[in-house]
């Protein structure tokens, strides 16, 4: 426990240290629409804009995706209706079982079943028409975004970097973090990112070439082992890593991030060379389904869209 | 029978769900949802709450307690509830203390300025300090209610705890579960049993289904190496087990299927119990802490907390 105690303490003191530098003065006084706001719901508007701000939309591009937004909020809150609707046809089968209970019984197994398919059900209904939402929403959005705007989503804020407003996130949702959502970078270079950290860390407390040599392993997972394909990816997984093991610790932090994208790339292209080898379709990554469900899908998203697009 | 109090019934929820992970996505979203909404009408409990009364009454059954035992567990459970409110107030209060500094931010956002890095630093302090709160005073009001029910469970019901409960076996209140999570996973770490009989159940199945599909001596080859894990091979701690685990497949393997039906709850006990032996002698040769399970924690963290515990331990003292 004292360790714990010393971190409260010394958030404290870091807390205290940082108030008086600070850049965005609260204004004296708050109109009444942002006096009623929540904090956890600014905070959310935060990240949602922090997001957009990050791929520079034009008033146009706000507006459009406002709707988008909109929609998504009404589609939601029909599929939520809908899955609530389900369980509530069992409302009395429930309520029964719960009287049993109350009185030391147990719930029959036919009740238990019942219920239990009542679950099932509301599930499906769910997971298909939550598919569907999204699915219709990125469409729309892939018309609205410029290729310039996908890549900056690619590039700059699908990987899970530093970005502060996964953060802002973190303060909404609790120590869970990001929401969940199936629009994953197949490669991402937050963990390549994490691995070159690790090959520094062990490398640095026990045997380079043995770390180097796990590092290898695992950016060439996947691929089959006696191919030229295999031996190519090995040789630049090794010169990745004996690269990041020969850096200063300062030319590190500068190139860690940009040493980590490279990896991701080199272990995406070699994963796809080998699926195409197998006749599998290459791993892709949908940037707007992942505005979509990083940000759209926020309850706050089509409040936050119109009045960026106001302001703009 | 089944009060409840609209006005607190939602920051309840949402609380308590953050621990549980009940609904914990809708929760979250509905956290931040754009306009309050009105207080509703009292129509009675809805029926995912109706669910979650099932999933607590089972449970509570299972362990067939007094009136008096009731009683007592009603007053740990509005304690628990009491603590959950007092700690989402204080997780809020470090964020509201950076209240007027993030609408700063937001209304600079919203004008396309970016938030400068002293203020997201002030952020990340604020933020992190919240969970740290949160993580300090949840594990104390764990700790807390832990001791009291202690002294309410007999050793006896804390022994079927361990036995019928914590095992991640075919519950049906599991299934409830998982309509109120709709993934119908455990959430909390400290509520896994350091070895859980549920999970050797499948591993059995799997070591009767692959052999009857496939080369039996290899499959017990493999339950052993599954059973071994974390051994250091060549030691005689690992000589010693992997004989174990190779006669108890085998033995398993041996059993008509009725027969092995019958056993295979008990059997799935029994190597959970030499798994976690055999863990426990490498963690004390190793010089690490041994590995215990504590199940009044356990009916802490699974039961007592949850929302609707309060008024369901009350409704099943007032019955009896």
């Amino acid at each position: 426990m004292p360790s714990c105690s010393w971190c409260f303490s010394g958030l404290v003191v870091a807390l205290g240290a940082i108030q008086p530098a600070a850049a965005e003065a609260p204004p004296a006084t708050m109109p009444a629409a942002v006096a009623n706001v929540k904090t956890v719901a600014a905070l959310e508007d935060l990240r949602i804009l922090a997001i957009i701000n990050a791929l520079g939309p034009t008033r146009d591009q706000l507006v459009r995706l406002a709707a988008v937004a909109e929609s998504g909020r009404e589609g939601v809150s029909a599929i939520d209706a809908e899955a609530k609707t389900v369980l509530d046809r069992q409302r009395e089968t429930l309520l029964a079982a719960r009287e049993a209970l109350v009185h030391g019984g147990a719930a029959s197994p036919a009740v238990d079943a019942q219920i239990s398919a009542a679950g099932q059900s509301a599930e499906e209904t769910r997971t298909r028409k939550t598919d569907a939402l999204v699915a219709s929403l990125a469409q729309r959005v892939r018309a609205i975004l410029t290729p310039e705007q996908v890549r900056l989503i690619e590039s700059e804020l699908a990987p899970t970097g530093d970005q502060p407003w996964r953060l802002y996130g973190r303060g909404v949702s609790g120590p869970a973090g990001a929401k969940p959502g199936s629009a994953r970078l197949p490669s991402d270079p937050g963990t390549w990112r994490k691995e070159l950290r690790d090959l520094r860390t062990r490398a640095a407390a026990g045997n380079p070439p043995a770390e180097a040599d796990a590092f290898v392993k695992k950016l060439t997972r996947g691929l089959r082992s006696g191919t030229p394909l295999f031996d190519q990816a090995a040789a630049q997984a090794r010169a990745f890593a004996n690269q990041a093991l020969s850096l200063p610790p300062a030319a590190y932090s500068r190139r860690e991030w940009s040493l980590a994208k490279a990896v991701a790339q080199l272990n995406l292209d070699a994963l796809n060379q080998q699926r195409s080898g197998d006749g599998k379709e290459s791993e892709t990554f949908a940037a707007d389904r992942w505005l979509v469900e990083q940000v759209l899908l926020s309850p706050r998203a089509a409040a936050n869209l119109q009045a960026r697009a106001e302001a703009s | 029978m089944m009060n409840r109090s609209r006005g607190s019934r939602s920051s309840r929820w949402r609380f308590t769900l953050c621990l549980s992970g009940l609904l914990s996505a809708q929760l979250a979203l509905g956290a931040v949802a754009a306009p309050d909404p009105a207080p509703a009408e009292p129509t009675g409990p809805e029926a995912v709450e109706l669910v979650e009364d099932l999933r607590v009454l089972s449970m509570l059954n299972t362990l067939a307690p007094t009136r008096e035992q009731l009683t007592r567990l009603t007053a740990v459970a509005v304690s628990g509830q009491e603590g959950l409110r007092d700690l989402e107030a204080a997780v809020s209060a470090k964020l509201e203390a950076q209240r007027d500094r993030i609408l700063a931010a937001r209304e600079k956002a919203r004008h396309g300025g970016s938030v400068s890095q002293s203020t997201d630093a002030q952020l990340a302090v604020a933020i992190q300090l919240a969970e740290t709160t949160r993580a300090q005073k949840l594990e104390a009001l764990i700790g807390t209610l832990t001791v009291r029910v202690r002294r309410i469970l007999t050793p006896e019901q804390a022994a079927r705890i361990e036995s019928e409960l914590a095992p991640t076996l075919d519950h049906p209140w599991r299934r409830y579960q998982g309509v109120l999570t709709r993934t119908g996973a455990a959430t909390g770490n400290s509520r896994r049993m350091p070895s859980d009989p549920g999970k050797w159940l499948g591993e059995l199945r799997d070591l009767r289904i692959d052999s009857a599909e496939g080369d039996p001596k290899h499959e017990v080859e493999d339950f052993g190496k599954k059973l071994t894990r974390g051994l250091q091979p060549g030691t005689p701690l690992y000589a010693q087990s992997d004989a174990q685990a190779r006669a108890f497949a085998t033995q398993v393997l041996a059993m008509p299927p009725s027969v092995f039906q019958q056993q295979e709850r008990e059997l799935a006990r029994r190597v959970a119990k030499q798994e976690l032996a055999t863990r426990n002698q490498q963690n004390v040769l190793d010089g690490k802490p041994v590995e215990l399970f504590d199940p009044y924690r356990w009916f802490v963290e699974e039961v007592v907390l949850s929302p609707r515990a309060p008024i369901d331990f009350r409704d099943r003292a007032g019955v009896r």
